[in-house]
């Protein structure tokens, strides 16, 4: 738990179920009006034993974790599917989704079998009342991330595995449409946000190298392509409502693209020892730009505040081992 | 499933009144006079922390209540001053009834967690507390995770820490006299029997994941891990040597 303003750290909490095993904790999202936070554990299969591999172990089961928002506390925590991935929450409709990257379903020959879940529980409450429902909709091959409409009746999800763009029904928990994720040939989603506006949808395509900018209709358009970034881009942001600021990986850097035309309008890249793996941009009600550096994955990583006029990083602030996404929580 | 009869079909209300009595009066004759401390002491003692019908554990077998010296080899730190420290499980439980609970769970086969307010977490608690005073720091407790083939060592000194770490739960070696169930595996000849397909150079690497392990980490069962601070390096290559685990 960082303090913005001051720009240090307040403190941290563990969370997940083992005490030994790494929990793998992803994306956080708030419902401050019921004094929740809800986390995807992830438990990545990273067993490195090959008697243990021998002797069956193998991929374990995700959770959803339901915290205290005010002093992060454990709730309750519900079993989900393997590589328990991203959540998304929706105020409008009380109801979370849980997206699971299982890369191990994915290599299945047959197409139906390589389309990981999509969980959805409504209402979300229910996770810290111990009664919660787990409906599963099989959705695509490794959905990567997921966002909600302003509504909630609409979830986005991106698909790493078919290339792909889905959207779903979140009361029925039909697709209704499948779109490619951008215009090149190949593309490769991951990253995706939609902009607090409701907007727009922002997908970061790996192998494309851009964002692809879609409206959020029941058959997405593709609006913008960004130009081509000079790294893996990942999760990006509205930085005004004509300038989209993309972080990118190997090399580190950041990158501010006009939203209209996909023009790059300015670019900075970063050492190691300032910015090791950008991941997430997000912009705060004042307009501060801030940027989550992942780190090498073995020290830990960063969160730092960029001045949107030069992308110099102006402030930063050390956090926990692997940090990818963080979660602002207004006074 | 063979059921009795219902007493109130054939007995008269006053032997019905009278075994309402007893069992009321067999409840009082014993929880009233105890205090929480000592509820909490015979909780610990004793196996009944968990529900479970397969648990082999009490909290005694795992945990000191006094730090000693030279410190004892028990897998759980010494609980003196336990209510104090602001972690658990090398920081990974931030409050005590949560890593209570991680025992339950993990060693104890009770996954249903003690809440605040239940009474066992309760004179669990105060039990605790009276050890003090004690030390109020979080213990070191390292896990290693990556196992790598380990140096020979001292037999003598191995068959010494097997006494000290092995035997309260898997008995006395090669024979499991005094174990503490049959579900525990006779050291080392069940565990190398379960594993007769691997080379005598790999089973040595299994003797050592499954001390450093224990269930975490992908291997299973109910045993806790060995921390490095609780058994160094040097140490471990010693007990596999009192195991007989030399690899050849």
């Amino acid at each position: 738990m960082l303090d913005l303003d001051a720009m240090t750290l307040l403190g941290n909490v563990p969370v997940g179920r083992s005490p030994v095993d790494i929990d793998g904790p992803r994306h956080i999202v708030l419902d401050p009006t019921n004094d929740r936070a809800y986390l995807a554990l992830s438990y990545p299969f990273a067993n490195t034993s090959v008697h243990a591999l021998s002797e069956g172990a193998t991929q374990r089961s995700g959770y959803v974790q339901a915290l205290n928002l005010s002093d992060l506390s454990i709730a309750g925590d519900l079993r989900v599917d393997p590589s328990a991935w991203d959540v998304a929450f929706s105020a409008a409709t009380g109801q979370l989704a849980v997206a699971h990257f299982d890369t191990f379903r994915a290599l299945n020959a047959d197409v139906e079998m390589r389309r990981a879940n999509l969980v959805l529980v409504d209402p979300a409450t229910a996770i810290a009342a111990g009664n919660a429902q787990a409906r599963r909709l099989p959705v695509c091959a490794a959905p990567a991330t997921i966002a909600f409409d302003g509504a909630g009746a609409r979830l986005f999800v991106t698909c790493t595995g078919e290339d792909s763009l889905v959207v779903v029904d979140s009361v029925s928990g039909s697709v209704l449409s499948r779109v490619p994720a951008g215009a090149a040939a190949v593309n490769k989603p991951y990253a995706m946000v939609a902009d607090p506006a409701q907007n727009r949808l922002l997908v970061s395509n790996q192998v494309s190298s851009s964002v692809s900018v879609f409206d959020l209709s029941d058959t997405p358009n593709l609006l913008t392509t960004s130009a081509r970034t000079p790294g893996v881009p990942m999760f990006a942001a509205m930085f005004t409502d004509r300038t989209l600021a993309v972080p990118f990986q190997a090399p580190n850097g950041a990158a501010l693209y006009d939203a209209a035309t996909g023009e790059e309008l300015l670019q900075r890249q970063y050492p190691d020892t300032d910015c090791t793996n950008p991941a997430e941009f997000t912009v705060t009600r004042d307009s501060r730009l801030l940027l989550v550096c992942e780190g090498d994955h073995y020290r830990p990583g960063a969160v730092v505040e960029l001045d949107p006029n030069t992308l110099e990083i102006i402030s930063s602030v050390a956090v926990g081992i692997y940090p990818e996404r963080m979660s602002i929580a207004e006074p | 499933m063979k059921r009795t009869s219902s007493p109130r079909s054939t007995a008269p209300l006053p032997i019905t009144a009278a075994i309402f009595c007893c069992g009321l009066l067999g409840a009082c004759g014993s929880t009233p006079e105890q205090s929480a401390v000592d509820q909490g002491r015979q909780l610990f003692e004793s196996k009944a922390l968990s529900q479970s019908r397969l648990n082999d554990y009490a909290c005694i077998m795992c945990h000191d209540t006094q730090a000693s010296t030279p410190p004892s080899k028990k897998a759980g730190s010494a609980l003196a001053g336990v209510t104090l420290r602001s972690t658990f499980w090398a920081g990974q439980e931030a409050d005590l009834l949560s890593s209570i609970n991680a025992c339950r769970d993990n060693f104890m086969g009770d996954n249903r967690p003690l809440t605040a307010d239940d009474e066992r977490a309760r004179s669990l608690y105060a039990y605790l507390a009276s050890l003090e005073p004690g030390d109020p720091n979080p213990s070191p407790f390292t896990i290693v995770t990556n196992i790598e083939p380990l140096p020979r060592g001292d037999q003598a000194n191995g068959l010494w820490l097997y006494e000290q770490t092995c035997s309260y739960c898997h008995g006395a070696l090669h024979s499991g006299a005094g174990r503490l169930s049959e579900r525990m595996p006779i050291l080392p000849e069940d565990t190398i029997a379960e594993h007769a397909e691997y080379t005598p150079r790999v089973q040595r690497l299994i003797f050592t994941e499954k001390v450093r392990h224990g269930l975490f980490l992908g291997y299973g069962g109910v045993m806790p891990p060995f921390s490095l601070e609780l058994l160094s390096e040097p140490e471990m290559s010693d007990l596999l040597e009192g195991l007989g685990a030399t690899g050849e």
